[in-house]
Formats: structure tokens, sequence, C-alpha cells
């Protein structure tokens, strides 16, 4: 799963400011000729990433190119269950992508639209946001 | 000279609210510039707009914005757009003024076709486009719709550079690195099995499970 290879600091903040608003950046398609575009903000684990590529590949049968626009670098924390509060913030448990409204997700390029666009709503259903397909037009 | 025409209209008010609040009753802020003539804060209508957006023509072509209220030709080149990133709208325009005989500096859409023909495709390769637009010098009465690359006779591996590319007469494009515009890609190798990924994840869950109980040990 996607981590990153070197932190400087084991436990974060939430940052919350993170996913508030739309994505500045990282709004359009830059590889390939399709896309999953986040409709809305959220925060999606390493874990989530890994299955909705794992789901796309297997749609397409390892046809064509997949993409991943976002990465999972921010720690989340979490202390074991039954145990009382206090005692300092919990132990990094897992690692999330804090994504914005209109971050381009996964690309996608050398299949057909059809295919894409089955693919890309399957690997959908694999994360906590509500999502579109998107298909690279004139201009943008 | 394309016959593009942009319907518009002057706009008074500036600023964010003023320009939320014609977005709110259909409209679109814009601005022409450029020139020597002083700045033209335009609002045009979003529908019709969003159709001529549309056209790969508008993008690339000089236009001519007939503003009401406003005495004077505006012959102009589309120079940005803005985009709600979650909505895909147009939320605003930038003209820039320019006359056929000036050299402008435009950002062109790159096509490959003949893929379907090409041996590499029907060997299982994959037309791997690096850079979506190339930017050009030309003039501006003479643009480009588009970039066509002929990959009719690519194989696994053929990699086309800016400098293989014929480029219409009188544009071209400024670079120093004599980069990659597409390739032909071989086809994706095998990735580890699911199972083995899925394995992992298992075992991990399974760590985690046994450090649970550790600690509630």
């Amino acid at each position: 799963m996607l981590q990153p290879k070197k932190i400087r600091w084991r436990k974060h903040h939430k940052e919350l400011a993170r996913i508030r608003g739309k994505s500045p950046r990282g709004a359009n398609l830059n590889f390939g000729q399709y896309g999953l575009k986040a409709m809305e903000p959220g925060r999606i684990t390493a874990r989530q990433i890994e299955a909705a590529r794992i789901t796309i590949n297997r749609h397409v049968k390892r046809q064509g190119r997949v993409w991943i626009r976002m990465f999972p670098d921010l720690p989340v924390s979490k202390k074991p269950a039954e145990v009382r509060m206090g005692k300092g913030k919990g132990s990094p448990e897992f690692w999330v992508a804090a994504v914005r409204a209109g971050r381009i997700l996964y690309e996608m390029d050398g299949v057909s639209e059809d295919l894409a666009r089955e693919a890309l709503a399957l690997a959908a259903a694999k994360l906590p946001i509500r999502t579109k397909v998107v298909v690279r037009g004139v201009g943008r | 000279m394309s016959n593009l025409v942009v319907e518009a209209e002057l706009r008074e008010e500036s600023g964010r609210s003023a320009a939320r609040r014609l977005r709110r009753t259909g409209k679109i802020p814009g601005i022409i510039y450029g020139g020597d003539k002083p700045d033209l804060p335009i609002s045009m209508d979003y529908f019709t707009i969003s159709k001529q957006l549309n056209d790969e023509q508008f993008h690339t072509s000089m236009l001519e914005v007939k503003v009401k209220g406003s005495r004077g030709k505006n012959t102009v080149l589309l120079k940005a757009s803005q985009w709600d990133p979650v909505k895909d709208t147009v939320t605003h325009l930038d003209f820039f003024r320019v006359s056929a005989s000036d050299s402008v500096t435009v950002e062109v859409p790159i096509i490959a076709i003949n893929s379907e023909k090409c041996p590499g495709v029907v060997a299982g390769g994959l037309v791997d486009i690096v850079r979506h637009v190339l930017e050009i010098t030309c003039r501006a009465d003479t643009i480009p719709d588009s970039i066509e690359i002929d990959c009719s006779e690519m194989n696994i591996g053929d990699t086309v550079h800016i400098e293989d590319i014929p480029l219409p007469e009188g544009a071209e494009v400024l670079h120093d690195v004599n980069f990659t515009v597409l390739n032909l890609a071989a086809p994706t190798k095998a990735e580890p099995e699911p199972e083995a990924v899925e394995s992992e994840a298992g075992e991990e869950a399974g760590e985690a499970t046994a450090d649970e109980a550790a600690a509630e040990e």
C-alpha cells in the first residue's frame, strides 16, 4: 500500500483545512483520456486507494494505463480499544489522502470509453466519497 | 480570419461579489485587454458561450467580440479560461486583442492519427501522448486547430520528439531540449498476483489484531 518513504513527524493534526473548499489544483486531466473526479471532500485511506486501483486493473484485464493522482501522506492515529481517555495521543494506524472537491483521483488511457467508464464506476464503489467520471474535452 | 462572433455587454461592476451576482443571473464575466486600448470588462450569456467553448476553433482562432455599449471593433484571441473545479462550468474568460499580423504564442492540442493501423498498437502497444498541448509561436491568423501526429508506421518503443514534428508554415516551437511528445509504450506487464496482495493485506490485518490483543493484555 502507498505510504511515505520518509517522514519528519510520526503524528499529525487532523489538518481539516486540507479537505475544505474546492481543489485549486489537480482538477484537470493531465495524463489520460478519462478520469475519476471527487465531487465532495474527504479522506481516502491507502487501503481504499489500493482496492480501487486493483478493481480498475482487473476490469480492464491489465490493458491500457492507470495513473493515481492522490497520495496518502497524512497519518491517522488511533487509541486501542477499551483504553481510557488521556495518557497521550494514540499510535499511528493508517495513512490517508486528504482530498478536496474537484480533485482528479485516477486517470486512465488506452481503453475504450465504455470500458473506462465501467472500470471507474467499479472503482468509485470502493471510495468513501461521491465521484464522477470525466472525459478529456475541448480546451481543457 | 474565422467568422466566430461573441456577443457581450459592457460590465460596470467588478470584483468577487459583483461577479457572483452576475453568474447568478446566467451570465459570466470576462475581460478584453491588450493592444494600446484600455481594458474592457464585459459579460456574456452563459449558455451561448458554453456552446462556443465546445468548438475547437474557438480556442485557436481570431474572434470578434461585439460589445453592446462600446464603440469600435474588438478582434481578439481567447487567452485564458477559468473553470469551476467541481461543476466543470466556465466562470471567467480573458480575451487578448490582436491583429492578423501579430506573432502570438498559443497552446495547440496534439492529436495522434492512424493509431488503429499502427503495427505497434496491433502488437498490443499503447500510444502514450506525453504532451497533450504544444506551445507554438505563429501569426495570429494562421494558428492551426491542432497538430496531428501520424502513428501509422510506429512500432513498440518508437518515440516522437519535438524536432520530428512537421509544423505548419510560419509556426515554431521555442525549446531548449528536444523533448518527447509521444511514444508507443509496450504492453503492460502482468502485475503481482492480486491474491498475493490480498494475502499481504490479510497478514497485516492479522498483525494488527495481534497487536490489539497484546495491548488488551
